[in-house]
């Protein structure tokens, strides 16, 4: 008997302490991206879901990061065949960033579809919250990429001047060159004149 | 620039009055030369032919003194110009092509038959072939650096005043050259650097020594303060050697320079001014005759109305930058060697009319009045004989006025006249240092009509 009580004990403080240390976590990575006033009203209206539609959302959130990354990465790339260095880190930066978050959000989708699938309401609604906060790191993040400044933005290099002409004008340029207009002298009728 | 078409419209404008009657006006400017086209690859291609027939009031350009010889001619005109397609949309904006050309060339024969059956044979004899040839390339144009060349060739057909084959001064002018180009900005500023020879070869062994070169080097600039006007310079400095003038010739080697400031542009929405002012010096060199130079101020000064908005000549979006309708009225000044001695002065007062009415009825008036000034005339003599004055000072008054009118049947086919008029009211101009008597008269008038048909594309 007194051995069942240790066990006992012992499994229900693993219970509390993993709850402790999943709870921090939790915690934590509410803290790390904390949501503004808007995003607590987008939650506060999306957390009314239905758990399925809780899924269907949380996919849509995965589509719309994973095009979020396409689009920088073809930055990037254009950036790199342009040779423009300073554009190409700042946007591989932020492809970084945008995989992470990606990768999380993938994470948190199996864990709702867990949720789900146990029937556990708030824990879905916990992971659903977390990919909304997600959702809005990848919209910054593109925000941020579409910003990204290249040398050529950060230098002033050739001019270029545009003339409009107004349409009514003659079409003839008189500002043109006169032609060479040096007179090639004709000899006189007279033969004799010059001979 | 590849050769602008506004200057192609000075350029035609001042030769007229310089140009004789007998040169078709089409061939002088490209905005009647070409019509449609035909469009091979990169390339359009512009094919004409043109055949009229009419009266010369005097072939051998002869005083009224000197039995005039008048004459019925025709004249067999087949032309060809090609231009890469982009360069032919050339304005404003300009193009992106590396290079771009353009280039004609034609040939005229003339047959002549005398009035006096008893010219016949003396007159026919003068029938020829003349011919021109034309070549521009531009070099990355429209870039901040670019370049230009530019070749040229006219085989002239002209009969002296001794209707006789051996004493026609027919002769070929042929020429090159080149111009680097530095237009940062767009264009609104530009200057050039070119280097050009010409040389005139006379036909007939005995005007060997007539036969000249002349190297020019040249420096021309320009900012467009605003869109269609500029303020622009040009400098040249000439070379002209003569390459055999024998002892007996009147000329002399020279190397004339000249400098023009002044403004060319819109200055209103339908109103252009050319304005150019500067000084010119001819720095002759010494010969058989004592030295001359002229010393003193050219330049030119031409308004120009223009009186409708681009017509279009075919509907084409080519022709739609050949515009041709324009009234001028203008003045030039400019020095010139003389086949007398050193030089000449010509100061001449211009009217021009082009219009394309409806679109059918092309028409082209040219007029002037020229004064000629040629300073006193000396015979030559070996270095160091004392010179013998032939005249002192004199002017010649020159009067010219040409009229072409082309009806278009169709787009490609034309009926067309020339008429013109050129009269030299000058002098008796000795010719024998020996024999005071013995004198030429420089004085002559001409009159000329010329019905044709011209296929244009």
């Amino acid at each position: 008997m007194e051995l069942r009580k240790v066990v006992r004990l012992g499994l229900a403080s693993a219970l509390i302490g993993a709850g402790l240390v999943v709870g921090a976590a939790y915690a934590q990575e509410a803290k790390e991206s904390p949501p503004n006033v808007n995003d607590n009203a987008t939650m506060r209206r999306e957390v009314k879901l239905s758990p399925e539609e809780q899924v269907k959302e949380a996919e849509s959130i995965l589509a719309g990061l994973d095009m979020v990354g396409k689009n920088v990465r073809k930055q990037l790339e254009k950036a790199r065949e342009d040779r423009d260095v300073v554009k190409a880190l700042c946007l591989s930066d932020k492809l970084t960033q945008i995989d992470v978050a990606k990768k999380s959000a993938s994470e948190r989708l199996d864990a709702l579809r867990q949720a789900v699938a146990r029937q556990d309401p708030e824990l879905s609604t916990h992971e659903y919250t977390i990919l909304v906060v997600l959702k809005e790191r990848g919209a910054q993040l593109a925000a941020e990429a579409n910003q990204c400044i290249g040398v050529e933005a950060g230098f002033v290099g050739e001019s270029a001047v545009t003339v409009d002409v107004d349409p009514n004008l003659p079409t003839q340029d008189p500002s043109e060159y006169p032609s060479d207009d040096t007179i090639i002298s004709q000899p006189p009728g007279c033969v004799s004149c010059i001979q | 620039m590849k050769f602008g078409f506004g200057a192609l419209g000075v350029a035609f404008l001042l030769n007229a009055g310089v140009a004789s009657a007998q040169e078709q006006v089409w061939l002088q400017d490209r905005r009647f030369l070409e019509g449609k086209g035909y469009q091979v690859g990169d390339l359009e291609l512009h094919p004409g032919l043109a055949g009229e027939f009419g009266y010369d009031s005097n072939m051998f350009h002869r005083a009224s003194s000197e039995d005039p010889i008048d004459v019925y001619r025709l004249r067999i005109t087949p032309s060809l110009s090609l231009a890469t397609a982009e360069a032919g949309k050339r304005g404003p904006g300009g193009t992106s092509q590396t290079v771009a050309f353009n280039g004609t060339v034609g040939a005229s024969y003339n047959e002549y038959f005398a009035r006096d059956s008893a010219e016949a044979d003396r007159v026919s004899k003068f029938r020829n072939v003349g011919a021109l040839a034309r070549l521009e390339l531009d070099i990355l144009p429209n870039r901040p650096w670019s370049g230009r060349l530019h070749a040229n060739l006219t085989r002239t057909i002209q009969p002296s005043n001794l209707s006789d084959t051996a004493y026609a001064y027919n002769r070929v002018h042929a020429g090159g050259g080149g111009e680097l180009i530095w237009a940062p900005g767009g264009g609104l500023f530009d200057w050039r650097l070119g280097y050009a020879y010409q040389t005139t070869i006379f036909e007939e062994s005995r005007f060997e020594s007539l036969n000249s070169g002349t190297h020019t080097l040249r420096t021309r600039g320009r900012w467009r303060f605003l869109p269609r006007t500029a303020f622009m310079f040009d400098a040249s400095q000439g070379f002209t050697r003569y390459s055999n003038p024998g002892a007996r010739t009147y000329l002399l080697d020279s190397d004339p320079l000249r400098a023009r400031l002044g403004l060319s542009g819109l200055i209103t929405d339908r109103f252009g001014l050319l304005a150019l002012a500067g000084w010119g010096v001819t720095f002759a060199h010494s010969g058989n005759v004592p030295v001359e130079n002229y010393d003193g101020p050219i330049g030119q000064a031409q308004l120009t109305f223009y009186p409708t908005a681009a017509p279009d000549l075919t509907g084409a979006p080519r022709e739609a930058m050949l515009a041709v309708s324009q009234i001028g009225v203008g003045y030039t000044r400019d020095f010139a060697d003389s086949y007398f001695g050193s030089f000449y002065t010509r100061d001449r007062g211009y009217l021009t009319v082009s219009y394309f009415f409806a679109g059918k009825l092309l028409t082209s008036l040219q007029g002037g009045i020229s004064r000629v000034h040629f300073p006193t005339l000396y015979y030559p003599a070996v270095a160091g004989a004392p010179a013998v004055q032939r005249t002192g000072p004199f002017n010649e008054q020159r009067y010219d006025a040409s009229l072409f009118a082309e009806y278009r049947l169709a787009d490609s086919v034309g009926v067309n006249t020339t008429v013109g008029y050129e009269q030299n009211d000058s002098r008796d101009l000795p010719v024998d240092p020996n024999n005071p008597a013995a004198v030429d008269d420089l004085s002559w008038q001409r009159f000329q009509a010329l019905l044709g048909v011209r296929w244009l594309m």
